[in-house]
């Protein structure tokens, strides 16, 4: 059964997730040094 | 090159017990995990994961769905006896990304290849996707690959109530975490090993 694979939200919506996540960038920090292994396994 | 990503596993399947197709969106998370990372080599029923940890082992045995670490502690058992200590998951959550509550510790364990296992409240998915028939705490499973669409980054992502993979915006995987938790740290994981890169 074909199924959509791509959500459709309103512009609002999407504004407002945008929004929402912008502002988290801006707070946010650099990842620890410790969290370098996320690069190495 | 591209991030694989393989057949996508879905709670509902046709041989899942009822307690998987109820309870079962984190293992059946982790299933889709093993899958990407193992280039489908690897593909464990939902059922068989489910198996690997007792309930009185799990952190809160009265109720019947898995936490982050448990989905871990599957990992790890899962890995050892297939002998594939890529297979397993790190508990990312508020590890080394205190100020950030997570959001930044993700993008680079999607940047750096890792499959991302992000818990959250799934009434932010739009109700004219698959993941709108549920609303509440859940588990998806997030794969490294990309696309923009609407000018907006997209990621590929396995929705364990979806019946296949599906994509969707960044922003709007961050707020189903976010609303999960408040102000807390995301509740997420990454594979330790990569996704491997398909042509």
């Amino acid at each position: 059964m074909a199924e959509e694979r791509t959500p459709e939200y309103t512009e609002e919506d999407l504004a407002a997730a945008d929004a929402e996540l912008a502002e988290a960038e801006a707070e946010s920090e650099t990842p620890d040094p410790d969290s370098e292994d996320l690069k190495d396994e | 090159m591209a991030p694989y990503y393989g057949p996508h596993q879905s709670q509902y399947c046709p041989a899942c017990s009822s307690n998987t197709r109820r309870n079962g969106c984190t293992w059946t998370t982790l299933v889709n995990n093993i899958i990407n990372v193992s280039k489908g080599k690897k593909h464990p029923s939902p059922d068989y994961i489910h198996s690997l940890v007792r309930t009185s082992e799990t952190t809160d045995p009265r109720t019947p769905g898995w936490s982050v670490p448990d989905a871990v502690l599957a990992s790890e058992r899962y890995a050892r006896r297939a002998g594939n200590d890529a297979l397993r998951l790190v508990n990312r959550t508020d590890i080394g990304f205190a100020g950030v509550h997570g959001w930044n510790g993700i993008q680079l364990a999607l940047k750096n290849m890792r499959y991302v296992m992000l818990q959250g409240d799934s009434d932010r998915f739009g109700n004219n996707t698959c993941s709108g028939a549920f609303n509440g705490n859940h588990m998806i499973g997030i794969n490294p690959r990309t696309r923009m669409h609407n000018s907006r980054r997209q990621h590929l992502i396995n929705d364990p109530i979806c019946r296949t993979w599906r994509w969707e915006y960044d922003s709007i995987i961050y707020s189903y975490a976010r609303k999960l938790v408040g102000t807390g740290p995301l509740q997420w994981a990454a594979s330790k090993g990569r996704v491997p890169l398909v042509a």
